[in-house]
C-alpha cells in the first residue's frame, strides 16, 4: 500500500527547472532508496516533500500523503505534518543542531510543538529515545550540548529527533555522508532496525549505491532532475537497464590497472615520527594541554609505488602530511627524502622542496583565484634554480595541460571556470610541472563524484605508469585506496597499525581496528553486480 | 603628559602678576613640588582607589566634580542604549523575515540614513521642531533627580533619542544580517522540518543565535556612544561628564581633561569585559568544561 | 554584471561630492574671506544659490571650500589607517598565534578603546586645536580597524590550500602575503576604506563643531553648523544646508562601499522562508 505518492512533480527555482516530472511512489514499511550524483535533484526531491523549498520556487504536480493531496496546503498546514507524520535527517548533524540549546530541550520540541505535552513529560519521553539510538549513559542523563558530542553521536541525537512523535514516514537526506565509515555502519544498523521495528517507510537519499545495497528494497536513480529508472534493487542492480546506472555501479570499486613495483630503492623514509598539538596558544597560559597526533610512526616508501594511507579522522593522517610537506614541526624522529633531512618551515632549501608536491582535496580552496590557470601551475616553478623565459613557461604549461586532459587554451582562464573534476587535474598539472619525485594526494578525489572519481584516478594511473612517478595516496575511504595503492598502511589515533601489501591487508587484516574497517565498508556484493549482463 | 605642556598651572591660576611665594604655596597645595616623576606615580596610583587628584580651576577633587555629572552621563547613556535597542530588534526581525522584499529594502534605506546623520546635527533639528515650534521639550538642560524621575527622563528624551538614531541604524543591520545567516543555518531547517512555523523557529532558533554578534557589535559601539554623549551634552547644555572635558580644555584644567579621558576609556575596557561575560551566557560552547 | 542599485546610487553620490570639492580648487561663485554685512542672512536665490550666512558669505561656496577639509582630513586618516593598520593586520595573520600577534592585537584592543574624539580631546589639550589634530586623531583610530579586518580576512585566506601549496613551492610568509593574501582581501579592504571615508568626514565633522578640528576662518561643515545653532530659530537654512550636505557625502560612501561588497560578494538569496 502506497503512503506517500508523487506524480508529475516538477520545480522550477528561478524559472530554471530543476525537477522533471518526478514520479513515484513510497510503500507501507519499506526503504526506498534515491541515488543521484551531485546536482541531480534528489535532495530538492526531499525538500519538496515537505514543502521547505528556497525562496524563488514554483512547483507543479501533485504530492499524496495517505491519499491527500499535501502540495498544496499552506505553510500552517503543513506545520503539521512535519515533524508529526513525516521527519527529516539532514546530511550534517554537526551544523543541524542549535548549538545554543541543550540536546535534550531539542529532541524534546516536537512534542511540545504537535503533542499537547507537559515540559517534563516531553523531556522523560525525549530521554527514552536518546537511550533508544544506543547514547552512552553519561549524555542521556546529563544536560549535555551539541559541542560535547561526537559527529555520529549528533546524528544519533537527529534520529531521536525524529522519532519521539512516531512518524509514518522519515526521509534521510545523505544521513552518514559525513561520518567515519565504522560510525557510518553503527547509524545504518540503527536506523534500519528502529524503521523495521515500527513499520516506518524510510526515504534514504543518498550519492552511494553501496549503502543502498545494504538497506534499500527499491531503488530509484536520478540524474539532472529526472528519474531514470526505479524498481526493486536487485532488479535495477542486476539488468543495469539504464545506460547511467550501468556507468555509475561500473564506476564503484572502480580499479585502474598499474604496474606492480619491484623496486626497493627508499624515496621517502620516516623515522619515528612524533607530533604534538598545544590546546593553549594563549600568552599567559602554560603550555599545558599536549596531546600527540602522531605517535611513533616509521615507514618508508619505495620508487615508483604507490603507497596508500588509510585512516579515519582524527586518525592524525593529515597532520602527516602535513610534516611530510614541511608545514609542520617535527617534536622527534626524522624524515629523510633521497636520503635528505626534511625541516619544518625552512622554505629556503629548494632542493628538497622540488622533490616532492601535492594535490589537495578541496578543488575550489586550492587554487588563487585571482590568478589565471598559466601562473597557478607555474607557481613550482619558483623551486627551480635556473631562471625560465616566459617562452620555456608556457610550453611547459600548455605540455601539462595536455598531459591531464586539458587544452593549451585554458591557460588564460581563471579558476572559477573550470567544474570540480577539472580542478583537480589543473591541481594535477600543477604538482607534474617541475617533474618532482614524490606526489602526494591527499585525499584528491574524496570530493568528487563517483563516476568523475574514476576518470581522475584513472589519470593518475596512467601518468605514474608513463612517467614513473611515486604516490603518497592518503585517503579516508579504505574501497579507494585497495584500488589504486600497491601498499598500505592503516593509521589510527596516531599510531600505525597495520602495514603491508594492498591486496593482503584488505582481503585478509589482521588487527582487529583494519578488520572493523573493512567490515565496515559498504560493498555490493558480487552477485548483485554481476547477476545481469556483465558490463565490461 | 601635563608635563609636556607649556606653561605652569599655578602660575596660570594666579595670573602673570603672582608673587613667587604665593605660587609655591599653591604648588604645595596642589602637590605640584614633588618631582615630575613623583606626581605622575601618585596620579596613577590615586586613580585605583578613587582619587584622581585636585582640579586647578575648582580647587576641589576630580573625584567630587565626576561624581556631580555622573548623575547625568549614565542616565543618559543607558537611556540611548534602551532606545537604539528598542528600535534596532523589531527592525531588525521584520527585515531579516523579509529579506529581499520592498519592505526590508526601505527600512534598510532608513538604516543607511540614520547612519548618515551627524547625531549634533540630528539634536539641532530635534530642538528646531520639537523645542523651538512645538514647545513639547525643553531646548537643553536637566532640572536635577530631587525634582522627580518624570521630569527628568523627559528632559534626557530629546538627547537620548539623538545619541540612538545612529546606533540603532547600525544595529537593526547587524540584526538583520546576523538573522539572515541564522535563518540560513542548518538547524533552523531542522526546526521548520519538524514543525515548527517561521515565527517559531525564529524565536526559538534564531534570535538568541544572532544576539551573540549584536552583542559584540553593543560592546564596540559603546565607546562611538561615548564620544556621541561628550558632543550631545554640549548640544543640549547637559551639566555632564562632556561638558566637564569641555570646561577642563577650554580653562586648561588638565588634570581634569585627563582624568576624565581616563575615567572614560576604562569604562570602555569595563563594558567590553561585561559582553564577554554575556557570551559566556549565551553560547554554551564557550563555558570552560571541567 | 548587474549592479546593485546601492552601488549606482552611492558611485553618483560619491562622484558629485568629489567632483564639487574638486572643482572648488580652482573656482568658486563668491570669495568666502570677505564679509558682507549688508548681504547677510539671505535666502536662497540665484544669485545666492543656498543664501548668505550672518556674515553675508555665499553658503553654496563655503560649503564647496568645506569639502576640501572633510577630504583631506578623512582621506588622509583613511591613508593613515591603511599604511600602519594593513602591515599590522598582515603580520599578525602570518604570525598568527604567536607572541607577536597577541602584542599587536592587545595594542589594537587598547587604541580601539579610545574613540577618535577622545583622542582628539587628549591631543587638544597637549597642542591646541587645528585640522592636523583632528587627522591624527581620527587616522590612528583607523589603524585598529584596518589592522583587525585585514587580520580577520587575511587569518581564512591563511588556512586554503593555495596558501599550503605557495609554501611548498618555496615561498616565504612576506611573499605569500603580498603575491597571495593581500590580493584576495583587496576588494574588503576598499570596502572598509569607503566605510571609514565616511566615518571620517562625520568624526571631522563632529570635531569641527565643538571646535577641535579646523580653526576659522578656514571653512568646514562641522564649524558651519556649530555657527548656526545659536540663530537656528530665525536662520534655519543655515544649519539645514550644511547637514544635508554631510548626510548627502556620507550615504554616498556607504552606499558605495555596501554596494560594492554585494557586486563582489553576492550571497545567494535561495534561503528557506
Amino acid at each position: 500500500m502506497s503512503i506517500l505518492s508523487i506524480k508529475d512533480f516538477n520545480l522550477y527555482i528561478r524559472e530554471k527547472q530543476i525537477l522533471h516530472d518526478i514520479s513515484f511512489d513510497l510503500n507501507q514499511g519499506e526503504v526506498l532508496g534515491i541515488a543521484g550524483e551531485s546536482g541531480s535533484g534528489k535532495s530538492l526531491t526531499a525538500l519538496s516533500i515537505l514543502n521547505l523549498l528556497p525562496n524563488y520556487s514554483r512547483k507543479a504536480g501533485y504530492i499524496y500523503f495517505d491519499d491527500k493531496c499535501i502540495s498544496n496546503l499552506n505553510d500552517k498546514e503543513m506545520c503539521k505534518i512535519r515533524g508529526k507524520d513525516i521527519s527529516l535527517i539532514f546530511q550534517e548533524p554537526m551544523t543541524a543542531l542549535n548549538p545554543l540549546k541543550t540536546i535534550k530541550e531539542q529532541v524534546a520540541e516536537p512534542l511540545l510543538i504537535h503533542g499537547n505535552c507537559s515540559m517534563k513529560k516531553s523531556l522523560d519521553i525525549a530521554t527514552y529515545y536518546l537511550e533508544k539510538v544506543e547514547l552512552p549513559k553519561t549524555i542521556t542523563s546529563n544536560n549535555s550540548y551539541p559541542h560535547e558530542l561526537s559527529g555520529g553521536q549528533q546524528q544519533r541525537v537527529l534520529i531521536a529527533k525524529s522519532l519521539v512523535l512516531n512518524p509514518r514516514i522519515i526521509i534521510a537526506d545523505e544521513p552518514t555522508t559525513s561520518l567515519d565509515v565504522t560510525t557510518q555502519k553503527g547509524i545504518l544498523d540503527l536506523l534500519k532496525n528502529l524503521v523495521y521495528q515500527k513499520g516506518i517507510s524510510l526515504l534514504l537519499i543518498t550519492h552511494d549505491l553501496a549503502v543502498l545495497a545494504q538497506c534499500a528494497d527499491r531503488v530509484a536513480i536520478m540524474q539532472s532532475g529526472e528519474i531514470l529508472e526505479i524498481g526493486n534493487l536487485e532488479k535495477v542492480f542486476k539488468t543495469k537497464k539504464h545506460p547511467y546506472t550501468r556507468k555509475l555501479l561500473n564506476s564503484v570499486n572502480y580499479s585502474p590497472i598499474k604496474k606492480d613495483t619491484k623496486s626497493k630503492k627508499v624515496l621517502l623514509s620516516v623515522k619515528s615520527l612524533t607530533t604534538s598539538y598545544y590546546n593553549s596558544k594563549s600568552l599567559f597560559l602554560k603550555k599545558e594541554n599536549k596531546s600527540k597526533i602522531l605517535n611513533d610512526i616509521s615507514f618508508k616508501i619505495y620508487e615508483g609505488e604507490i603507497l596508500g594511507v588509510v585512516g579515519e579522522s582524527g586518525s592524525g593522517k593529515s597532520t602527516l602530511v602535513k610534516t611530510i610537506l614541511g608545514l609542520q614541526n617535527i617534536e622527534k624522529g626524522e624524515i629523510l627524502i633521497k636520503n635528505r633531512k626534511i625541516e619544518a618551515n625552512k622554505f629556503n632549501d629548494l632542493k628538497i622542496r622540488s622533490m616532492m608536491q601535492v594535490v589537495f582535496q578541496d578543488p575550489y580552496g586550492s587554487f588563487n583565484p585571482r590568478h589565471r590557470i598559466r601562473r597557478l601551475i607555474a607557481e613550482p616553478f619558483f623551486l627551480l634554480n635556473t631562471v625560465l623565459t616566459k617562452k620555456d613557461i608556457d610550453e611547459k604549461v600548455y605540455l601539462a595541460l595536455e598531459e591531464v586532459g586539458l587544452s593549451p587554451s585554458d591557460s588564460n582562464k581563471f579558476i572559477h571556470e573550470f567544474s570540480g573534476g577539472q580542478r583537480q587535474r589543473i591541481a594535477i598539472a600543477r604538482a607534474l610541472i617541475t617533474k618532482p619525485k614524490l606526489i602526494i594526494l591527499d585525499e584528491a578525489v574524496s570530493s568528487l563524484d563517483v563516476s568523475i572519481k574514476a576518470q581522475i584516478l584513472d589519470l593518475l594511473v596512467e601518468l605514474a605508469n608513463k612517467h614513473t612517478l611515486t604516490y603518497l595516496f592518503v585517503s579516508h575511504d579504505l574501497s579507494v585506496v585497495q584500488n589504486i595503492a600497491n601498499r598500505v598502511i592503516v593509521i589510527r589515533k596516531g599510531e600505525i597499525v597495520e602495514e603491508g601489501k594492498a591486496k593482503h591487508v584488505l582481503s585478509n587484516p589482521e588487527d582487529s581496528y583494519t578488520k572493523t574497517l573493512v567490515e565496515a565498508i559498504p560493498t555490493i556484493s558480487k552477485k548483485l553486480l554481476n547477476g545481469g549482463q556483465i558490463a565490461n | 603628559m601635563i608635563e609636556i605642556i607649556p606653561g605652569d598651572p599655578a602660575s596660570f591660576m594666579l595670573g602673570i602678576n603672582a608673587e613667587p611665594d604665593t605660587v609655591h604655596a599653591l604648588k604645595k597645595e596642589l602637590g605640584l613640588d614633588v618631582s615630575k616623576f613623583e606626581r605622575y606615580y601618585n596620579w596613577i596610583t590615586g586613580m585605583f582607589i578613587g582619587d584622581f587628584g585636585v582640579s586647578y580651576t575648582y580647587r576641589v577633587p576630580v573625584s567630587e566634580l565626576v561624581m556631580a555629572r555622573i548623575g547625568v552621563s549614565v542616565p543618559l547613556a543607558l537611556y540611548a542604549i534602551f532606545l537604539s535597542t528598542l528600535i534596532a530588534i523589531p527592525i531588525g526581525i521584520f527585515s531579516a523575515s523579509n529579506h529581499g522584499s520592498f519592505k526590508d529594502w526601505s527600512f534598510m534605506g532608513f538604516t543607511q540614513l540614520g547612519i548618515a546623520i551627524p547625531n549634533f546635527w540630528f539634536a539641532m533639528v530635534l530642538v528646531l521642531i520639537f523645542s523651538i515650534y512645538l514647545k513639547w521639550f525643553s531646548a537643553g538642560g536637566i532640572p536635577g533627580w530631587d525634582k522627580g524621575f518624570l521630569i527628568n527622563l523627559k528632559a534626557l528624551t530629546l538627547p537620548a533619542f539623538a545619541l540612538a538614531l545612529p546606533q540603532a541604524s547600525i544595529l537593526a543591520r547587524i540584526m538583520r544580517s546576523a538573522l539572515i545567516e541564522t535563518l540560513s543555518q542548518d538547524y533552523f531547517r531542522t526546526a521548520r522540518a519538524s514543525g515548527l512555523t517561521f515565527f517559531q523557529a525564529v524565536e526559538k532558533h534564531a534570535f538568541r543565535n544572532a544576539l551573540i554578534p549584536v552583542l559584540t557589535i553593543i560592546g564596540l559601539q559603546f565607546s562611538f556612544l561615548i564620544a556621541g554623549a561628550i558632543i550631545i551634552e554640549n548640544v543640549f547644555f547637559l551639566p555632564g561628564i562632556g561638558r566637564l572635558i569641555f570646561q577642563g580644555i577650554i580653562q586648561r584644567d588638565l588634570i581634569v581633561v585627563e582624568s576624565v579621558v581616563m575615567l572614560l576609556v576604562f569604562s570602555v575596557i569595563i563594558v567590553n569585559f561585561l559582553v564577554d561575560m554575556a557570551y559566556l551566557y549565551v553560547d554554551p560552547r564557550l563555558r570552560v568544561k571541567k | 554584471m548587474k549592479f546593485p542599485i546601492s552601488f549606482i546610487l552611492g558611485f553618483f553620490l560619491s562622484l558629485i561630492f568629489f567632483v564639487i570639492t574638486m572643482i572648488s580648487f580652482f573656482w568658486v561663485p563668491y570669495d568666502v574671506e570677505t564679509l558682507n554685512i549688508a548681504n547677510r542672512l539671505k535666502e536662497p536665490s540665484f544669485e545666492n544659490l543656498l543664501g548668505t550666512d550672518h556674515f553675508g558669505r555665499d553658503i553654496f561656496s563655503m560649503i564647496m571650500i568645506g569639502g576640501q577639509t572633510s577630504l583631506s582630513v578623512a582621506l588622509i586618516a583613511v591613508g593613515l589607517g591603511l599604511i600602519f593598520g594593513v602591515p599590522l593586520g598582515l603580520i599578525s595573520a602570518s604570525l598568527r598565534g604567536s607572541l607577536i600577534d597577541d602584542i599587536i592585537m592587545r595594542g589594537n584592543d587598547l587604541i580601539f578603546a579610545f574613540p577618535s574624539l577622545v583622542i582628539a580631546i587628549l591631543i587638544t589639550a597637549v597642542f591646541g586645536p587645528s585640522a592636523l589634530n583632528a587627522i591624527i586623531a581620527i587616522g590612528i583610530f583607523n589603524i585598529p580597524v584596518f589592522a583587525r579586518v585585514t587580520r580577520g580576512a587575511a587569518i581564512s585566506i591563511w588556512t586554503l590550500d593555495f596558501i599550503s601549496s605557495a609554501r611548498i613551492a618555496g615561498k616565504g610568509s612576506f611573499r605569500i602575503s603580498l603575491e597571495h593574501i593581500l590580493p584576495n582581501i583587496l576588494n574588503l579592504l576598499i570596502v572598509q576604506g569607503s566605510i571609514q571615508f565616511s566615518l571620517g568626514i562625520l568624526a571631522e565633522a563632529g570635531l569641527s563643531y565643538v571646535g577641535l578640528g579646523v580653526q576659522p576662518p578656514t571653512p568646514s561643515w562641522g564649524r558651519m553648523l556649530a555657527d548656526s545653532q545659536t540663530m537656528i530659530s530665525f536662520a534655519p537654512n543655515l544649519a539645514l544646508f550644511p547637514g544635508i550636505t554631510i548626510i548627502l557625502a556620507v550615504l554616498g560612501l556607504n552606499l558605495l562601499g555596501d554596494g560594492t561588497r554585494d557586486l563582489i560578494d553576492p550571497r545567494s538569496q535561495d534561503k528557506i522562508k
